[in-house]
């Protein structure tokens, strides 16, 4: 066996005997109990379960059959149908015995006989006790006698003792006929006699390991203990050295005695912590065998992603996760993956993959199981489990399906169609819930049926130790760990006033290109604000109001805004700013810090009930000097401010991450400066022309700014007054004119300069900077761009005369079905077709596209995205255009980017036309020519 | 509803001070009692909760007794010491205004709690105790501590 092996063995036998430590006991327990006590019975299970897993494994045949079959008594009794008797109870503790010597012994464990064994639990099965069935009882006693030997022996301390035991185990079985009755209380008081002894004898320290129930041991590398030793007697040295300078009074000797006290103790702490810490590798590299000796049973190709080995996690939880991800992983090779004929069937590569990840998310360290197999079909749970009578059919039609899928961490769920050797009778999941639990940790499922299955483990981090920055904020310190920590940033004075920016009312740093919002823990925390002399260094008290006061009355007026620069002195510019950035899952925020103290490792110390309605500490630490400091949670920090100070939520940064990989919202957008440090963009197709004027051109018609132009007035706009507090940068004596139209007449919107034009992918941000005459933002070569709302603008400047211009169009009763998910385009060309005189119905996918078209029977015409969740716009407009009602309504197609390719496969599921989102005059006209009365297509 | 919350036998009792009431814990239910270190301010959704304290190297929550029982502020008496009690499987510590006495009292000595106790509401009280000429209010640690009852 190599040396991997030979670890994961280690590991099989040390979980077995720990599982086995309590077996004696719960059977005793069964014997006593009245009726059926489940949990009793479901624990002794498990247990012989999960040795009959590792047993299969490392080809321990013996051990393997024999749990087996006493697995099945149990089942029996699990399900009510055996009842426990004086002899079942005898026979299974003489099992047990046998199991808990082979585990001591396994390579000689195939060489026990174990035929009465297996005589007697067949027996039971079917129901009678017979003779021969006793003899085991006999055996029981036999073993127990033969280990006492043993472990009295003060010679057989090695490996050598051990196999002796088997030599004379082996001819043990005689099938020596005693009733049951008269040899039942003699092997039991073997047993108890026996205990004691063997926990006392020193030559067997596993068995005292194994008889400690629920205790762990640690094992820990020589040279770490050696370290520990020499640092010990080191302390005493230093001790000493200490003591004497105390007496002599000698202040030369003090200094240095102290220091090295200092020394040796951190470098003690630090060796003792690591003992306890162990990487996660020793858990996931057993997988590789497993997956690899399991796949090939099952015919079944697989390939192993081991992602996150190097994660780090309490000895305690390490242990505990053996078990549970063994199942997991059971599971998945098992039911999940299909057999390559069935993969290629559906259309899947042959091999099937199964990833094990670890990784620390929000202070916590999570393990994700995935697999690209069958998945779960609620389907099948659902009926399953109201067969089992687990859940009525009426609850199961109130639970979702994820709810559904969830059912099978009930125990005793089980979805094979057969009981398989490798993924047993359903008790995995079970057994995944409970161990889990056990360390604090929570599992979930999800699963997408024919795309596969991912559980995620998520472990608390109560018992671990992790490495943090402190911050001091006020006069009071947090740690935040360092896994949350993207990067710190000191912002200088000088810069405070360009990096940080108030758009839409909340602060946000400018950091490469991205806009980070910050969070002022002050704000939520109830701590004093203070600000930093910059004269003294000194931290002082500051009378100001708290961001989220300010917040509530800066409707955007800028000039408002700007007299608060003015006075916020945190912001000012002769402070500099220092911000730790910190991510909560995908969502990055920053934390405005007064000081940034060292990092350290903390250890975490739980806080009490109080605390348990508040998210945002995961904990406490006490620091060198004997303070607390609390641990910031920063997902719950996010939740806690997230409400106020931005609108970015995970899930928005779900569909943005989803929109992103589709690449669908590209536009050219043209990029005007307004004034110095305002840029805005606009997008191009919009814009009829550009044209540069002299401010000497400028003429007033009435109380508008307006230019001669082709032979008549062109009216201008200025975004002046209108969404920004500057005036127009005319200072070159030029300017920009960008000429759009609207309703008929064309406007020009004055602009300092022209910065470029580029062709933007990304999605555009309709949420943080939203307001009036703001369709939203973008982040271009790290500058925040607020993309225009053409329309918008307009009617802020002139509300009568947008509604002559629009209300001037041809205005129709008509009614147009716009289906769009991107919340931006949507809201973009409903106003374009409103402008336009249309009634302008809204879905976000396909679905809600059926339904509005269901339920508005005014519908004459639908415009739709292509690229949508739930229900794309090709499958929608084939269901369309299936339906006979439907067959003359008008299909439009708009997309961002027109291929001839993807135009061929609209036009095929039914597509009148194709056009261009944003591309104005050509989605009125579209509109104006396809849409038609419905009353004439009914 | 406090009657069957009287003690039946004999009692040695701690007696401490919360603005103006006495207050008594059966000193089978203090773990300790020593002077307020350096209390670190936590944000809860407790307003009563002071902070977090370091027992040696544990982290204990610290409640504000006269907070807790919303008793009008008194400027003069300063809050020091601390009745660490044990509460579920956690120690809390009570802010108290001072340590007075420790007592016995047999179980004629309680009897029940009117409707408030010095502006407090009776329900943070299990009995009352004469103790010589004044009253001794008999703290209900499970009314006062527990999170689920408002």
């Amino acid at each position: 066996m190599d040396e991997m092996d030979e670890e994961v063995l280690q590991l099989f036998v040390e979980e077995s005997r720990e599982h086995l430590g309590g077996i004696e006991d719960d059977l005793l327990a069964m014997e006593s109990m009245d009726g059926l006590d489940e949990d009793l019975v479901n624990r002794v299970f498990r247990t012989l379960h999960t040795i009959k897993g590792g047993a299969g494994f490392f080809d321990l045949i013996n051990l393997q059959n024999l749990a087996h079959s006493m697995e099945n008594v149990l089942d029996l009794i699990r399900k009510n149908e055996l009842q426990t008797t004086k002899f079942i109870v005898s026979s299974l503790l003489a099992g047990a015995d046998t199991v808990a010597s082979m585990v001591d012994n396994l390579e000689a464990s195939n060489d026990y006989d174990i035929t009465n064994h297996l005589s007697v639990f067949d027996g039971i099965l079917k129901g009678d006790e017979s003779p021969a069935a006793s003899g085991v009882a006999t055996i029981a006693g036999e073993d127990q006698g033969v280990e006492l030997d043993t472990s009295t022996e003060p010679e057989s301390t090695s490996a050598e003792g051990n196999s002796s035991v088997t030599e004379q185990v082996e001819p043990a079985p005689e099938p020596q006929v005693d009733t049951s009755k008269s040899v039942e209380p003699a092997a039991k008081a073997d047993i108890t006699a026996v205990k004691p002894q063997v926990s006392s004898a020193q030559a067997a320290p596993a068995k005292t390991a194994a008889a400690s129930t629920g205790e762990q041991s640690i094992r820990v590398h020589l040279s770490l203990l050696d370290r520990l030793m020499e640092l010990a007697g080191e302390l005493v040295l230093t001790r000493n050295a200490l003591l004497q300078s105390v007496e002599t009074g000698d202040p030369a000797l003090l200094q240095p005695a102290a220091k090295k006290v200092d020394a040796i103790t951190s470098q003690l702490q630090r060796a003792i912590m690591s003992t306890r810490m162990q990487t996660i590798d020793i858990v996931f590299s057993k997988f590789r065998r497993i997956v690899r000796d399991l796949s090939g049973q099952l015919g079944k190709q697989i390939n192993l992603d081991i992602l996150g080995e190097d994660v780090e996690l309490d000895k305690t939880i390490i242990e505990a996760l053996g078990d549970p991800l063994t199942h997991l992983v059971r599971n998945s090779i098992d039911h999940g993956l299909e057999t390559p004929a069935e993969r290629k069937a559906s259309g899947k590569p042959p091999f099937g993959q199964l990833r094990l990840h670890a990784f620390h998310e929000g202070g916590q360290v999570v393990i994700e199981v995935s697999d690209n197999g069958a998945g779960i079909d609620p389907q099948r749970i659902a009926s399953k489990a109201i067969e089992k009578g687990m859940v009525s059919e009426e609850e199961i039609a109130r639970m979702s399906e994820k709810d559904i899928v969830r059912l099978i961490f009930q125990p005793g769920f089980s979805t094979a169609e057969e009981v398989t050797d490798i993924s047993g009778r359903g008790v995995g999941m079970d057994v995944v819930r409970q161990n889990l639990a056990k360390v604090g940790g929570v599992a979930d499922i999800e699963s997408v049926l024919g795309k596969g299955t991912t559980i995620r483990v998520k472990l608390p981090l109560t018992l671990a130790i992790i490495p943090s920055v402190l911050v001091g904020i006020s006069n009071e310190n947090f740690a935040i760990p360092q896994v949350n920590v993207v990067e710190m940033v000191g912002v200088a004075p000088d810069e405070v006033k360009s990096r940080i920016q108030h758009v839409g009312g909340v602060a946000m740093l400018r950091l490469r290109g991205e806009l980070v919002p910050l969070i002022e823990l002050s704000d939520f925390f109830g701590i004093n604000q203070l600000y930093r002399d910059v004269e003294t260094g000194a931290l002082n008290n500051e009378r100001r109001d708290l961001l989220a006061d300010r917040r509530e009355n800066d409707e955007l007026d800028a000039e408002k805004i700007n007299a608060r620069h003015g006075v916020d002195r945190r912001e000012s510019a002769d402070s500099s700013v220092n911000i730790v950035i910190v991510a909560a899952g995908a969502f990055k925020y920053g934390i405005r810090v007064d000081e940034l103290h060292e990092s350290a490792e903390i250890v975490v110390k739980p806080l009490g009930m109080h605390f348990r309605g508040s998210n945002e500490f995961s904990g406490a630490t006490i620091l060198g000097d004997g303070t607390v400091a609390l641990i910031l949670d920063v997902d719950g920090v996010r939740k806690l401010s997230g409400a106020s100070e931005s609108q970015q939520t995970e899930s928005d940064m779900r569909t943005r991450d989803s929109e992103e990989s589709r690449d669908i919202d590209s536009c050219s957008i043209l990029i005007i400066q307004h004034a110095k440090d305002e840029v805005y963009a606009v997008p191009l197709q919009l814009v009829a022309r550009i044209e540069r004027f002299s401010t000497s051109d400028l003429q007033d018609v009435g109380d508008r700014k307006a230019i001669s132009y082709r032979g008549g007035i062109l009216p201008l706009l200025s975004l002046e007054g209108i969404v920004s507090s500057q005036t127009l940068d005319v200072s070159t004596g030029e300017f920009y004119v960008i000429v759009y139209t609207v309703g008929n007449e064309e406007i020009g919107l004055m602009a300092s300069d022209i910065r470029d034009i580029v062709d933007y992918k990304d999605t555009i941000d309709n949420r943080t900077h939203k307001r009036a005459g703001i369709a939203g933002s973008m982040i271009v070569n790290g500058e925040i761009l607020q993309f225009l709302d053409l329309y918008g603008i307009l009617e802020l400047d002139d509300p009568e005369w947008t509604e002559h211009l629009i209300g001037g169009s041809e205005d129709t009763d008509l009614t147009i079905l716009l289906v769009e998910d991107s919340p931006f385009f949507q809201s973009q060309m409903k106003k374009e077709i409103e402008a336009a005189g249309f009634i302008v119905l809204t879905a976000d996918d396909g679905l809600l596209g059926l339904e509005m078209l269901r339920t508005h029977s005014e519908i004459s015409m639908v415009l739709t995205d292509i690229e949508m969740p739930n229900m794309n716009g090709l499958e929608m407009v084939r269901e369309i255009k299936a339906m006979p009602e439907y067959s003359s309504l008008p299909l439009v197609a708009v997309t961002s980017l027109a291929g001839a390719a993807a135009e061929q496969k609209g036009l095929d599921a039914g597509v009148d036309e194709y056009q261009i989102k944003l591309d104005r005059e050509q989605l009125v006209d579209v509109c104006r020519r396809l849409a038609k009365p419905r009353a004439v297509n009914a | 509803m406090m009657s069957e919350a009287l003690f039946l036998e004999d009692t040695e009792i701690i007696v401490f001070r919360v603005g103006d009431i006495t207050i008594g814990l059966p000193i089978t239910e203090v773990r300790e009692i020593f002077k307020s270190p350096t209390i670190t301010p936590v944000h809860t959704a407790y307003s009563y909760v002071n902070g977090v304290i370091n027992l040696r190297g544990s982290i204990v929550t610290i409640v504000d007794l006269s907070k807790r029982m919303s008793l009008p502020i008194k400027q003069k008496v300063k809050a020091v010491h601390i009745v660490l009690v044990e509460f579920g499987e956690e120690l809390i510590g009570l802010l108290v205004d001072g340590i007075e006495d420790s007592v016995f009292a047999s179980s004629d000595d309680f009897f029940p709690v009117p409707a408030t106790v010095n502006d407090a509401d009776s329900n943070y009280f299990r009995a009352l105790f004469r103790r010589d000429e004044d009253l001794v209010a008999m703290l209900d640690l499970d009314n006062t501590l527990d999170t689920e009852a408002a």
